[in-house]
């Protein structure tokens, strides 16, 4: 009921296919952690291979924002079911996040890694624990797995912290659907060839939007494209996430339950038992211009479906919800100085079926507003030092009903130690 | 060599550059393009039918309506006329209305109430509003479940009794009604697809028309929970914090928008229907109630169900003294005095026994500190509660009193 193996399946074989047609006019490859803006520290390029390092590096973003939206309640973007960490940005002076990595590898391919983290006013916790093995299969095909606590790899966009981006808040697409970011316990297999890049990976599912245990699942397979020519270069990909929750709840809800109104108890008791098919198309381009400018583009496609139940004590109703969503980013560096505007929106329908389903959908933020959530930002960095910058940011969030206008003033920091 | 290589992958490298751009065009091109904007949309089953103006507010869900006795207007108006009718009980001297009296939110303010023959009700009356929303009705009778039963109690019931119909007299009663004119033309058009209509079947069934219409969502709670923030006082709102607080527990009885945990309407797929020993007895220890008193164990005999009995809505509650289902509490600063004791010690008396060690008693009434600011904000919520426009709504007074 809740798998459509045709379409992913299908587009599983899309993205395979429009992979291999831009690999084929490709002649110059980047390894996977060699994009001259990336930010992702991953430990998975052929290069590394060849190497052993013991890295330790660390990174901190923090920021005065001088308003925010759900200030004193847990923030609920209207339309979509809700978790994970996926808070709304604090008002005033407040930690984004700050991180500590240790990344370790052998001559003959085995590596480790921890990353300890920080969000906000929430406790230290341990975002990344892992071990792998890294080893070549054939001259021009290279195998890693990889085991342990790890951030999902489906999208760049998934690892970055707030002092890598250009902007402090998160993405309101992972928000929304990946609950902050993707992270779980779990094993990845990584294959790669050149400038191509395909990985699958395998979670416990105790992290939003699944669920662990009988009945909770996470799945994702992914396939990037990584090259450069001339003065140009890209990252283009795709993902499929699947997921299944059983008798999920808002956890932000159960960490932070108050009885402040009889709707937050009604909100905090509901659950959702079902399947979260998500498809993500990730695309990256950037130029090298004279005088040492740069302008690039990103953004991300993404289609999620839900199908499942909402019950809480005495209701019922089941829920088909068919979501869309974009983001899309111009930036323009040059010297010290980095330009950004960010804009992301959400198309959120969903369809409640039985008699609790207005009553569930009120409760749950299932409920519509009239318009498509969205967020606008524009920021500017400036580098202070190479690994020390200041950041001014505006933006206009429309996620919930009441939107916001704010200015942001932070410092960003990140340097290997 | 060279020559012919350097062209060709000029070229290549001039198509790459094309398509990359073009895709590039063509994905921005796709996301502005795409429009609709996010909706939510429902299908309830036609579980939200109905034919009768319920008059709630957006955010309150429908009352259930039996199959055998959907709501109509005709139904409500005849069976207030029945309500408010003292004609309607064995000597003519009690209506419904005695023991619930609109004024004081449908209840009587006596301890216990008296029948029509003088008989003394073990219970205190409940008040009437929003019972359509009551999983279960009366006091502690999981069993009774509708109006439609509930009302034969009053009606017919003998021990107490009430308003005292019985087969001596039941003809007598119906001939009362039917020499009513009113009646013919209420009746007929309550019941246009009945010959005869009137008889006790087609009476219970309006008066719990009547009684199941009686809904109530007015009070300055409702106003402010609506978005309203005046319309609670500081106090109140202080008070309001207590009450959904986790030191006090009071929530998890007397919450939701009926403020019971035993309420039931057309959006619930699992019903609930509990009951509940706050501590009011523990008769020699032994976790008993009085003998003509002791809740849902008298249906079901089962020992753990002693002195258990349903949380009322605490709607209207400020109007509705004395309290508790024996009517022992006069006051609401008694009432919190001996939830904050955790149930009541009586020390001597043919009664004597400590309740707060009643070993049935519910595992939220544990007891907590309370300052007298903290009792008066609690009191100022509760008379929150009260919804003034139902005390004086002419759709739910006495139809008779305008002739």
């Amino acid at each position: 009921m809740y798998r459509s193996l045709p379409a992913t399946l299908l587009f599983t074989l899309l993205v395979y296919l429009l992979v291999t047609i831009l690999a084929s006019l490709s002649t110059t490859a980047l390894a996977h952690s060699d994009v001259p803006f990336g930010s992702s520290s991953d430990s998975s390029s052929s290069l590394d291979n060849l190497l052993s390092y013991t890295r330790i590096s660390a990174g901190l973003s923090a920021t005065y924002r001088e308003d925010t939206i759900a200030e004193n309640s847990v923030w609920q973007i209207p339309g979509v079911l809700m978790g994970g960490d996926a808070h709304a940005p604090e008002k005033s002076f407040s930690l984004d996040d700050a991180s500590l990595m240790f990344d370790w590898k052998h001559p003959d391919g085995v590596f480790a890694g921890l990353e300890f983290s920080k969000h906000g006013d929430h406790d230290l916790e341990m975002e990344e624990a892992y071990a792998g093995l890294d080893f070549e299969l054939t001259d021009t095909l290279n195998l890693e797995f990889t085991g342990g606590s790890l951030k999902a790899a489906f999208s760049p966009e998934n690892t970055t912290h707030a002092y890598q981006r250009p902007f402090s808040e998160n993405d309101l697409l992972y928000d929304a659907f990946y609950g902050g970011h993707y992270a779980d316990e779990g094993v990845r297999f990584e294959l790669s060839s050149g400038s191509l890049t395909l990985g699958t990976e395998i979670w416990r599912g105790d992290q939003f939007p699944a669920t662990a245990g009988t009945g909770g699942e996470a799945q994702d397979i992914y396939l990037y494209w990584l090259g450069q020519a001339d003065t140009h270069w890209w990252r283009i990909g795709g993902w499929i996430f699947n997921s299944r929750g059983d008798a999920r709840t808002d956890d932000r809800l159960s960490r932070d339950h108050q009885h402040g109104t009889t709707d937050s108890e009604d909100a905090a008791n509901i659950y959702f038992d079902g399947a979260q098919q998500a498809a993500g198309f990730h695309l990256t381009f950037g130029q090298m211009l004279e005088n040492g400018w740069q302008w690039r583009i990103s953004g991300e496609v993404h289609h999620v479906r839900v199908d499942g139940n909402l019950t809480d004590d005495t209701r019922a109703a089941s829920l088909e919800g068919r979501y869309y969503g974009y983001w899309i980013q111009p930036e323009l560096e040059a010297g010290k100085h980095l330009l950004a505007v960010r804009y992301a929106l959400l198309n959120l329908d969903n369809h409640l079926i039985g008699a609790a389903g207005e009553s569930l959908a009120s409760d749950s933020g299932l409920t519509d507003m009239d318009e498509d959530p969205t967020w606008l930002g524009m920021s500017y960095r400036y580098r202070l030092r190479e690994s020390l910058a200041i950041r001014l940011e505006w933006t206009h969030n429309q996620s919930v009903a009441a939107d916001n206008n704010y200015g942001a003033v932070g410092i960003t920091w990140g340097a290997a130690l | 060599m060279l020559d012919v290589s350097i062209p060709l992958m000029g070229n290549l490298s001039r198509a790459r550059n094309f398509f990359l751009h073009s895709l590039l065009i063509a994905v921005i091109v796709l996301l502005t393009a795409c429009g609709g904007t996010s909706e939510t949309t429902f299908d309830d089953q036609g579980v939200n039918r109905t034919a009768f103006d319920w008059q709630l507010p957006a955010s309150v869900p429908l009352p259930f309506e039996p199959e055998n006795n959907p709501m109509t207007e005709a139904k409500f108006q005849l069976g207030r006329h029945l309500f408010f009718d003292r004609r309607l009980s064995g000597n003519g001297e009690q209506s419904c209305a005695d023991c619930h009296q609109q004024n004081i939110g449908f209840t009587d303010g006596l301890v216990v109430s008296v029948g029509s023959t003088g008989d003394l009700h073990p219970r205190n009356a409940q008040p009437l509003l929003n019972v359509a929303y009551n999983a279960t009705l009366t006091w502690a009778n999981p069993s009774l479940v509708t109006l439609e039963q509930q009302i034969l109690v009053p009606l017919f019931g003998e021990f107490p009794v009430e308003q005292g119909i019985n087969d001596g007299n039941r003809e007598e009663v119906l001939d009362r009604l039917r020499d009513e004119p009113r009646y013919q033309t209420l009746f007929a058009e309550a019941y246009p697809e009945l010959g005869d209509p009137i008889d006790y079947e087609n009476i219970v069934k309006a008066i719990a028309s009547f009684v199941r219409g009686m809904v109530s969502f007015n009070s300055d709670f409702d106003r402010y929970e609506r978005g309203q923030s005046s319309a609670l006082s500081a106090s109140a709102q202080q008070g309001r914090k207590l009450f959904f607080g986790e030191e006090l527990e009071c929530f998890h009885c007397h919450g939701g928008y009926n403020l019971s945990d035993s309420t039931f309407d057309r959006t619930m797929t699992f019903i609930e229907r509990p009951f509940h020993n706050t501590g009011l007895f523990n008769i020699n220890g032994t976790g008993d109630f009085p003998s003509n008193n002791q809740g849902v164990f008298e249906i079901t005999e089962d020992p753990a169900d002693m002195g258990k009995f349903r949380a009322p809505s605490l709607r209207n509650i400020a109007l509705t003294a004395p309290y508790m289902h024996d009517g022992s509490l006069v006051s609401l600063e008694e009432v919190i005095d001996f939830y904050a004791a955790g149930g009541r010690n009586i020390e001597s008396g043919p009664h004597a026994g400590d309740g707060r060690l009643n070993p049935f008693k519910d595992g939220f009434v544990t007891g907590f500190d309370i300052t007298e600011q903290e009792k008066a904000d609690l009191i100022a919520f509760l008379n929150s509660l009260t919804d003034e426009t139902f005390l004086t709504n002419e759709r739910f007074s006495d139809p008779w009193s305008t002739l």
